[in-house]
Order: C-alpha cells, then sequence, then structure tokens
C-alpha cells in the first residue's frame, strides 16, 4: 500500500489541529474569575477610614495607635494580579492581587502621643475563590493591609533597588499592619504597629 | 522548588507593580553613567557630599536643641567649627540621611522624599554635564531625557515653575535662621552657589577649560569661606539664572526647579529656627511648605528671567 503525499499533509493537519484544540482547551478550562481587576480595588476601597486599636505597652507615651484617612489617587492603573495555579495539571489555582493607593493630606497615624502623616496604603490580597477549596473555615479573600506614615512615595515594602545602590531592604520604619477576612464588615485582626522599625502587637477594639 | 517558584514570581509580580507606580523615591534603574561626575571631578564630588552631610546635620541640630539655644554665637561657631571639619575631610561616599539625621528624617517626611528625588536630579544632571560628549545635542538630549524621568514622578517631583522670592521670605517665620546664624546661613548659601555655578562652567565647550573652570570654582568656594561672614558677599540667596545664565537659558525648567529646591531648603532652616513656629507644628508646616515647592501656582513669577 502507498501512502499519497496529500494524505500526510492531511494527517499532519488534523494532529496540529487536535494539538492546538488541547492546548486551548486546558488554558481556558475550570472556573472563570473576574477579568476586571478593579473589582479587588472596590474591595479595598471599603477599608474602615478610622480604627483605634490598643497596644499592651505605652508606645510613645500611649497606649493607643490609631488612624484616620482619606483615600486619595491610585498608584497603579488597576490592582496588578497573578493566578497561582495548585499544580500544573490543576484547574484550581489562587489570585495574588496587589494595589498601592495614596492617603490625602491630612490623613493621620496617631501612635501615642505622636501624630504622623499616613501616606498610603499597600495591599497585598489573596483571592481563594478559585482555589478549589471545600471547608466553610477557609475564608474567600485574605486582604494584608500595609497603612503607611511618612513615606509619600509609598515604595515598598521592600526597597526596589535593594541590594544593588542602597544597603536598606526595608523601606517603611512605620506603619500599621492588619489583616481583613471579611470583606463584609472590614474587621482589622492581626494587627501590630512598626513604629519607627519596632514592631508592637495590637488589637482592634470595636468602637 | 515550589517554595523557590513562588518566592520569583511573587518578586516579579511586586516588581511590575513598582514599574508602574511612577513615585518611588528610588532611581531604578540609575541613569547610564550615574555617579560618575567624581570620576572627572572628585574634589567637587565629594564635596557635594559633605553638603548634604551638613544640611542634614544641622537640620538634626536645630531640632534637637530647639527652644535651647541661649547662646546663638556660641552654637554657631561650634557648629560651623563641625561641619569645617567635614567639608575639609569630606566623604567619599553619599552619606544616607536617615543614618546621621534621624530625627530630621522623621520629622520631614515629605520634604526628605522629595530633596532626595531632586538631589538625584542634580547629580545625574552633573554626570552627564561631566562626560566629553557633544554639548548642542547629545548632552541636551541625555539631560532632557532624566529630566523627563524626574518629571513623571509626580508624587515628588518640585515644580518647575518659577517662583518669587516671596516663596522663600514672605511668611511668619520667614529669615528666622539668617538672623540668628547669619554666618551658617552663608555657609548655606555658598553651598548654593557652588552647586549652580558647576553647571555653568559644564556648558563650555572645551574639555581642558572645562576642567580649568570646575577648578576654579572649588577654589572660589574656598574663598567664600575662609572668613564668615564677610567673605560670602550674597545678600540675596544665589539664583541660577544670575549665576548660570547659559545653563538657566538652555534647561530653564530645570534651573527653576532647582530655585525652588533651595527656597524649600533655606524655608525648612526657617521653620527649624523660629519659634514662632509651635513644636507641634514643625511637620504639618514641613508638609504644607512642600506642597507649596510642588505646585506650580503659589508665589508664581509673573516673568520668569530665563
Amino acid at each position: 500500500m502507498t501512502i499519497s503525499p496529500i494524505s500526510v499533509l492531511l494527517f499532519l493537519f488534523l494532529s496540529l489541529s487536535l494539538f492546538l484544540c488541547h492546548v486551548s482547551a486546558f488554558a481556558i478550562d475550570g472556573p472563570v474569575p473576574p477579568s476586571n481587576p478593579l473589582y479587588y480595588r472596590e474591595l479595598i476601597k471599603k477599608v474602615r477610614d478610622q480604627a483605634t486599636f490598643f497596644a499592651d505597652i505605652p508606645i510613645e507615651g500611649g497606649f493607643i495607635v490609631s488612624y484616620q484617612g482619606i483615600q486619595g489617587r491610585p498608584l497603579l492603573e488597576q490592582p496588578s494580579i497573578s493566578d497561582f495555579y495548585l499544580h500544573p495539571t490543576s484547574d484550581h489555582f489562587y489570585r495574588i492581587f496587589i494595589d498601592r493607593i495614596l492617603y490625602q493630606d491630612g490623613s493621620l497615624l496617631k501612635v501615642g502621643s505622636m501624630e504622623l502623616p499616613l501616606t498610603c496604603i499597600f495591599i497585598y490580597g489573596q483571592d481563594n475563590r478559585f482555589s478549589g477549596k471545600t471547608s466553610p473555615l477557609i475564608p474567600d479573600f485574605i486582604f494584608k493591609f500595609y497603612l503607611v506614615a511618612n513615606d509619600f512615595s509609598c515604595t515598598g515594602p521592600i526597597n526596589p533597588a535593594w541590594p544593588i545602590n542602597t544597603v536598606r531592604k526595608e523601606n517603611w520604619d512605620t506603619y500599621l499592619y492588619f489583616e481583613v477576612r471579611d470583606p463584609t464588615i472590614m474587621l482589622p485582626v492581626e494587627a501590630k504597629i512598626r513604629y519607627r522599625w519596632n514592631e508592637f502587637a495590637v488589637f482592634k477594639k470595636e468602637e | 522548588m515550589k517554595t523557590f517558584v513562588i518566592i520569583v514570581t511573587l518578586s516579579l509580580l511586586f516588581l511590575s507593580t513598582l514599574g508602574k507606580t511612577f513615585a518611588a523615591v528610588v532611581w531604578y534603574p540609575l541613569p547610564e553613567g550615574a555617579y560618575t561626575f567624581g570620576n572627572q571631578y572628585p574634589e567637587a564630588q565629594r564635596l557635594l557630599f559633605a553638603f548634604d552631610y551638613g544640611h542634614a546635620l544641622v537640620y538634626e541640630k536645630l531640632l534637637a536643641h530647639r527652644g535651647k539655644i541661649n547662646d546663638p554665637e556660641k552654637f554657631e561657631k561650634e557648629l560651623l567649627a563641625n561641619i569645617l571639619k567635614i567639608l575639609k575631610n569630606p566623604p567619599q561616599v553619599k552619606v544616607d540621611e536617615e543614618d546621621i539625621a534621624p530625627e530630621y528624617v522623621f520629622n520631614f517626611p515629605l520634604t526628605v522624599n522629595v530633596f532626595d528625588w531632586s538631589h538625584m536630579l542634580h547629580q545625574f544632571v552633573l554626570d552627564v554635564m561631566s562626560k566629553p560628549i557633544d554639548r548642542d545635542s547629545e548632552m541636551v538630549t541625555q539631560i532632557q531625557r532624566i529630566n523627563d524621568q524626574y518629571n513623571g514622578n509626580q508624587a515628588l517631583r518640585l515644580s518647575d515653575v518659577c517662583k518669587t522670592m516671596l516663596f522663600m521670605d514672605g511668611h511668619y517665620f520667614s529669615k528666622s535662621f539668617r538672623r540668628t546664624f547669619p554666618s551658617f546661613n552663608l555657609l548655606i548659601w555658598s553651598y548654593h552657589w557652588f552647586q549652580i555655578k558647576l553647571y555653568e562652567d559644564l556648558m563650555e565647550k572645551d574639555g581642558k577649560k572645562r576642567d580649568l573652570l570646575v577648578e576654579q570654582t572649588v577654589a572660589a568656594f574656598w574663598q567664600l569661606l575662609s572668613d564668615l561672614p564677610d567673605s560670602a558677599d550674597f545678600d540675596m540667596m544665589p539664583e541660577t539664572f544670575k549665576v548660570a545664565p547659559k545653563f538657566s537659558k538652555q534647561f530653564p525648567g530645570i534651573a527653576a526647579s532647582f530655585d525652588n529646591n533651595h527656597m524649600l531648603h533655606d524655608i525648612v532652616s526657617d521653620i527649624l529656627t523660629s519659634e514662632r513656629v509651635a513644636a507641634e507644628k514643625i511637620k504639618s508646616e514641613g508638609i504644607r511648605f512642600t506642597r507649596m515647592a510642588q505646585a506650580p501656582n503659589p508665589f508664581i513669577a509673573v516673568r520668569c528671567p530665563f
């Protein structure tokens, strides 16, 4: 039996088509995430515009750490997002999103008796909704908020020039850090204050 | 391996966000030839490093001794003696202000951010001008590129619009520093003169003449300091259009931006010295006046001299 050149070409064409269909199917398989990263910014904007925390030991002559601020211009056009597949062949992934938003002048971070300009908010968030989680104990979102004082450029947490043209790895000497796991009430948990490079645990007390 | 991949990916994600911010006080990556001015003119470069040191140190001392200076003349004499020691043995490296003036940096966060960004513009312009390149096109193009990067950082750029001297001298605390510490004020104005005179020298097309002019400017700077306050005959802060007319004509925006930087330095000195500024107001006044230096409209000159 002889194989004609046309049959060979047809076979190659069909093989290629099947391969491309497979690749394409692999790429779009699974739940479809929200395509607009601004969705995350809308959630981030709901962070409380003021809150009070308490420290176990006095910092700058007081036990109270609080902030009040109005968000201003975002530094990114839209939040940066990246999807992490749990396995190369898995459809499930969790999504990381990062955003930076300046606070308007007049926003304050109060540490004891010290008032500092609250300059920006940096958010490192995780969207678990597409991770295939089955346990109701895993939240849909985890937001890690850094409310940064004294940095009007919002460059951090790691100095991008380190170690090439700076010896200072971290950029922020003072910030309030907390996590939010429920965007409906935005209650801060796991809070800590970094004040001039020293870190202290603080806890939120509902007003 | 998995952890490594996650770390690398997260780092890339962080870097991707930084590239889009245009608000960093970090100039990264550095422009080609950054910090090479010192290869050609080591003495001048070390003096510039010493000026940064001197500015930060005086601010730190003023803050630390605020309200406790009973004998300003004695305080000024001691401070001058300390600074002159540094100028005569200037640092080989650019000292991080936070390492020598932590209180100042903590109390003037916006001002320090803005100064850092502006000082990088100063430095990188000098770096370009110290190269043996064509003065008419190549140098202009490179400087313009650096200036565009500088202005791209909306959060930290100073205005490149000319402001009147009232921006420096028209406030309730103005002139306090120069009245209390006249010799030290003249030292700071001598710094400013030196910085802008270098730009004019480097406009010279002939390399040998250029080197000679820089040498003469270094010598003239020491002459200004030889017998303060008499040796530095400045009635007013040196302005770029007067000291560096060719440079100002070629780069009017940069010249205006430098003058605004220098005026802001004097404003900080006045805020720190004046008893009229309440201690609890220092931070907010620092922010308010820095915002004024960044905004084009406050104290805008009706006609820019260049």
